[in-house]
């Protein structure tokens, strides 16, 4: 636990207010695709959300295993590979929505 | 993206810094920018009479082709995307390891690697915009006919066309 406030020292104040920069580029990326009618918004902040909590969490976990044995090394491993095994479902449940939601447009766009 | 992340003390002006995440972010961009643009091509190429068919009734030819920039910009932000949404629980990338290998905090390093994703998406999002706009100004030619067809190159199509009656 000491580990841990140790590692709450201004370098991760510094490195918070870092990702906040480039959070707000993103948001000004997103605005840009908009403009264009590319609608990412909802996945981007769903995405960066995700992305930032995961990372400071693995660096929390880290923080208090880095001296943890072979046994735990392999448990986390396990954990990544179930991860991994569960995240392209999302991706395929997605992809298939975004499918039929562009055929049905374009059966509308025939009809009219 | 580059730029304005020193602007804003994001990135540091250290060789050892910007070379490396400045040559991570050039790399994704590229990759963007060629999966928008054959993503772009593909479904121009399969949509050919789709496309004429707006163009005969008179539809702006931006707005003929508009669903398929807007597919292939999607197209590029989508491993960008998934790529920020598995961080950490499926893979701990170059950056963190390389920082946690040389002693750095443990979380300082996963909110930089978090920070250098980031970026790489917002430049990735430009750079396939930007790739794609640009694509679309030359698939069509100065009378708004399609120029980009299966099979057919442009040198066969020239751009400056005296078909206009």
């Amino acid at each position: 636990m000491a580990e841990l406030l140790n590692s709450l020292d201004r370098n991760v104040v510094l490195g918070m207010a870092q990702a906040a920069a480039a959070i707000a580029l993103c948001f000004g990326v997103v605005m840009l695709c908009r403009r264009f009618a590319v609608h990412v918004e909802r996945e981007t902040v769903i995405s960066l959300a995700r992305g930032l909590v995961q990372m400071v969490a693995v660096g929390v976990v880290l923080a208090l295993l880095l001296h943890g044995n072979l046994l735990i090394a392999s448990l986390i491993l396990l954990a990544m590979a179930c991860a991994a095994a569960v995240t392209p479902r999302g991706v395929r449940r997605r992809s298939r929505t975004r499918c039929s939601s562009a055929s049905t447009q374009s059966l509308r766009d025939q009809a009219s | 993206v580059i730029a304005v992340l020193l602007a804003t003390k994001t990135l540091t002006t250290d060789l050892v810094v910007l070379v490396p995440v400045g040559s991570m972010i050039i790399a994704n961009a590229m990759n963007a920018c060629a999966q928008a643009m054959e993503r772009f091509k593909a479904d121009v190429t399969d949509h050919v009479g789709l496309i004429e068919t707006g163009l005969a009734l008179g539809a702006e030819p931006t707005a003929t082709v508009a669903p398929y920039v807007q597919t292939a910009v999607y197209a590029s932000l989508l491993p960008r995307l998934d790529m920020l949404k598995s961080l950490g629980f499926v893979w701990i990338p170059g950056v963190m390891a390389g920082m946690l290998v040389s002693g750095a905090s443990p979380i300082y390093a996963g909110i930089f690697q978090f920070i250098v994703v980031a970026m790489i998406l917002a430049a990735s999002g430009i750079a396939g915009l930007v790739a794609t706009l640009l694509m679309r100004a030359r698939v069509f030619s100065t009378a708004a006919q399609l120029t980009l067809r299966p099979g057919i190159s442009e040198s066969q199509h020239p751009r400056e066309t005296n078909l206009a009656v």
